[in-house]
């Protein structure tokens, strides 16, 4: 029951331009305080993926990508629906994304524990050294700018720190404020950061457009033909998209711009392409799908979110006294596998919802930017408040949302700052347990092979692009 | 045009050489419980200013080079080059009221003020119509969740309804 109701609200939201999942899920946490945690489960996996199911609508229908991910589907589903085929696009988005899912989840449900059970044997060390690898790969790959993301994670290490520290008692940065003493909510600071922060930003620096809405004619049903051409690319597309869901920092641009790629590589139908080809909206949904549930692998067997949605879906977890991780498949199994059943579920509902349904969505894009955006802003604001019932969480809130505008106006990435935030504390636990079983000796964190292989790979990734940016700039001398 | 952007990002970056000079300073002058051992409640700080510090020297790097952040694309209509304070100030204030206003007259009135000015800065100028659309919001908002979720809000001066 629950499963239809967080279907219905996380399309709902997901459909709202400027709003992605992580958005979606951090919105929509008020609402799932006060049900059991199994119902919320439930709630939290149909929010998931019906939020990205939103994202596609719009993007088909309106050429407004909700979030990244979206962007590619945006590129050939907006062309399918200017043609008058968008109810053939809408389709091959859900299908695919169902497929996706299933599939992916299916993956999830084996490899998870395996991964898990493989986890228990990884020492402190390595975590530390995983978490810095993802700190890295996040801060560096995220963005146009490798300093800049950086400049993301740092903020957001910093802000984690603030509060008690849990291993020595002592308080830091709160300036002698009792609020300040359990730490800044992370689930404010995500709110704030992108309901907040967008709205300010938009308030200074769009200019009021609207946006036009293709209609929708016919229903949202595939033919005979499009089925033949989506099929491979969904399967195509599942396989790209869930192994660089489950590394660190994949983000969604990569998997569904490879997918797209791909696609367009190995079509029969090449001409097409940026015209309305149903593969170029097959294949990256699919991609899409499997990213995120991709994302969950690492955050369901170790803890470790490797996106802002997964992040949210940490603190969601946390709010429940769930810690994710390897004890979680011992402890709590049964917990684990009513999420991985209600993602089955959740993605069930969404296909058999979603398509007749799409037209009820589009109306919901008529709402008058203004009032999106001061509902937004009010559910926000809400949000921070009922936390703690504090209205220093909302003072905090709207720092957090200036800390948002600042960092879309100078091109800094928003993810890293979130991952920095949360991954921080966990990451400083890990080294001072490693470094006090070593009594201090700092060769610790490197002694065993993961986490020499782990610095390796952290430093490939720093180095890397740099290496690559010479080679570039040598060639273009010569 | 470039000369307003190089002062933005010139504060944005000294901003972060600021947090990063903060946080020094209050890990230095933490105190700290005896018995933290070796690997006491300082290292992760000064690890963290640390970095913040390099990172924002890198911006000044970068700026001076010429690379300034790109601001970001959005699905709302292009980005104009000049930044609209009316329209910012008009937001952050708007938002600002809700904390002040949620504790001392209730969470409705605080909503529907916040709602009010946002939707306005927006460009919602028929006020009576919008007055009204943020009354209903938050009176929705209000009851769907203290009877329908039981979360708690204040209820202010409309307490008794």
């Amino acid at each position: 029951m629950f499963g239809l109701l967080g279907t219905i609200l996380g399309t709902l939201v997901g459909v709202l331009p400027g709003i992605g999942p992580a958005l979606a899920i951090a919105l929509l946490l008020p609402i799932t305080y006060t049900v059991s945690p199994a119902s919320a489960l439930i709630m939290f996996a149909a929010i998931y993926y019906g939020a990205m199911y939103g994202g596609s609508t719009t993007s088909i229908l309106l050429n407004t990508p909700g979030e990244s991910g979206s962007v590619i589907t945006a590129l050939e589903g907006h062309q399918m629906a200017k043609r008058g085929r968008a109810g053939a696009a809408l389709a091959t988005a859900a299908i695919g994304s169902f497929i996706a899912g299933t599939i992916a989840t299916g993956i999830l449900a084996f490899a998870a524990p395996s991964l898990a059970g493989w986890a228990i044997a990884v020492t402190a060390a390595d975590y530390f050294a995983l978490m810095l690898v993802a700190f890295t790969t996040v801060g560096t790959l995220l963005g146009s700018s490798m300093i800049r993301g950086l400049a993301s994670l740092a903020v957001g290490l910093s802000l984690g720190l603030i509060g008690s520290d849990l291993q020595s008692g002592a308080v830091r940065l709160t300036f002698g404020n009792l609020h300040a003493i359990d730490g800044i909510e992370t689930v404010t600071v995500i709110v704030s950061l992108f309901a907040l922060g967008e709205a300010l930003y938009i308030a200074g620096r769009a200019k009021n457009t609207g946006w036009s809405i293709i209609p929708m004619k016919g229903r949202a049903i595939m033919t005979r033909e499009d089925l033949k051409r989506s099929w491979k690319p969904w399967l195509r597309g599942t396989a790209i998209g869930f192994p660089l869901g489950v590394i660190p920092a994949g983000g969604s641009e990569v998997p569904t711009f490879l997918s797209y790629a791909t696609e367009k590589s190995l079509s029969k139908h090449k001409d097409e392409f940026g015209k309305g080809a149903i593969e170029g909206v097959a294949g990256p949904e699919a991609a899409n799908n499997a990213n995120a549930a991709g994302a969950l692998v690492p955050l369901l067997a170790l803890g470790l979110p490797t996106s802002a949605t997964a992040a949210v879906v940490l603190v969601a977890f946390q709010s429940y006294n769930i810690q994710p991780g390897p004890l979680l498949f011992v402890t709590n199994p049964d917990i684990v596998w009513t999420l991985i059943a209600s993602l089955f579920i959740g993605n069930t509902l969404l296909l058999a919802l979603n398509l007749p349904f799409v037209r009820v969505w589009v109306q919901l894009l008529k709402i008058p930017r203004p009032y999106l955006f001061s509902g937004i802003t009010c559910f926000a604001l809400l949000g921070a408040y009922v936390a703690n019932n504090a209205i220093f969480d909302l003072w905090i809130a709207l720092g957090v949302g200036i800390i948002g505008f600042a960092f879309r106006r100078f091109g800094v990435p928003i993810t890293p700052l979130i991952i920095g935030l949360i991954l921080g504390p966990m990451a400083e636990l890990q080294m001072r347990r490693a470094l006090q079983i070593s009594a201090g000796d700092v060769s610790a964190l490197y002694a065993t092979s993961l986490s020499k292989i782990l610095y390796f790979v952290l430093i490939m990734v720093i180095i890397g692009p740099l290496v690559w940016n010479f080679k570039k700039k040598l060639a273009v001398k010569k | 045009m470039i000369k307003k952007d190089i002062k933005g990002e010139l504060a944005f970056a000294g901003s972060l050489l600021i947090l990063g000079l903060v946080v020094l300073f209050d890990t230095k002058n933490m105190l700290v419980p005896p018995g933290s051992g070796t690997i006491g409640p300082q290292v992760f700080p000064y690890l963290v200013s640390g970095l913040v510090i390099l990172v924002s020297l890198g911006i000044f790097v970068e700026i001076f080079r010429g690379n300034l952040g790109q601001p970001e694309g959005t699905e709302f209509g292009d980005i104009v080059d000049k930044t609209d304070y009316k329209s910012l100030l008009l937001v952050a204030g708007a938002m600002a009221t809700y904390p002040l206003l949620i504790e001392r007259a209730g969470f409705v009135v605080a909503s529907t003020v916040a709602f009010f000015g946002v939707s306005y800065a927006f460009g919602a100028k028929n006020a009576p119509k919008n007055l009204l659309i943020s009354v209903i919001f938050s009176l929705i908002v209000y009851f769907s969740f203290t009877r329908g979720l039981n979360v708690n809000l204040p209820s202010g001066i409309l307490g008794g309804i």
